[in-house]
């Protein structure tokens, strides 16, 4: 499942599907977003370091 | 956890390379991992005008949104995915505010080496990459803008289209969130990062 999310905690794409032929269950993803806000805030986290610093000025 | 020990919610080690083309104004190389440079994406962003106040509310308050085809600085380059950061809402391209551009590494003979499929959805995670790398560069674009509008006119001067009023100019307010994407999956009834499933193909269900 492909997850994009802002800072402020607002999903811009949400896209999935179950690949196993069972589907899952709304249990499952809740466990799916929980995973993905963590890894998104890790991520803008990281993309925080250093942005939006004036570097090689011509 | 994972084969390389990492637990299933941690993220891979990721380098940031910035101005990595000269071009644009903002451009950053996003490398996640060690895949043979077949998870590294690269962003591009350019400048058109930057909105504030009445005159950006008059053209929407868009925030981010999904933006194919966006108006990046960088002239020949393919954007198989592009997202806009910041205030937009008028289609016109004089009108683009600020608009960051997104293109995952198109070496697709990398990609099969390491032995990558396809994520659900058609994403890899290449694709977040260039999301984390496109947003980094509109920063850095912004950050290169003068304070003030070289040559603007103002309002005391007449009538004169919104774009080119320094009242408007505000670079400092023209990034108004932030993004970031991750492809997640199950695996072994586990949740994790969809680059757990890339390693272990065969044994993602969702």
């Amino acid at each position: 499942m492909n997850v994009a999310l802002t800072a402020s905690g607002r999903y811009v794409e949400v896209q999935g599907g179950a690949e196993n032929g069972q589907g899952f269950d709304r249990a499952t993803m809740n466990r799916l977003l929980d995973v993905a806000e963590r890894g998104c805030q890790g991520l803008m986290a990281r993309q925080n370091e250093g942005a939006g610093t004036v570097i090689g000025i011509t | 956890m994972r084969t390389d020990g990492r637990a299933n919610d941690q993220l891979r080690p990721v380098k940031v390379t910035r101005g990595f083309t000269q071009t644009p104004a903002g451009s950053v190389l996003w490398q996640q991992g060690k895949h043979d440079r077949a998870g590294d994406g690269v962003g591009d962003a350019g400048i058109a005008a930057l909105l504030q106040g009445e005159q950006g509310r008059r053209m929407g308050d868009g925030g981010i949104r999904d933006a194919a085809g966006i108006n990046a600085a960088a002239q020949g380059m393919a954007k198989d995915r592009a997202y806009r950061f910041a205030r937009d809402g008028d289609p016109a391209p004089d009108r683009a505010l600020t608009a960051g551009g997104a293109r995952p590494f198109k070496d697709r003979a990398a990609h099969d080496r390491a032995g990558l499929p396809g994520a659900a959805g058609g994403w890899r995670h290449t694709e977040t990459a260039c999301i984390s790398a496109a947003w980094v560069a509109l920063k850095d674009a912004v950050a290169r803008l003068p304070r003030e509008m070289p040559g603007a006119m103002s309002k005391e001067q007449g009538a004169v289209p919104a774009r080119y009023d320094s009242t408007y100019y505000d670079p400092n307010g023209a990034v108004v969130d932030q993004l970031a994407a991750v492809s997640v999956g199950v695996i072994d009834g586990r949740c994790g990062w969809i680059w757990i499933i890339t390693m272990i193909r065969g044994r993602a269900s969702i």
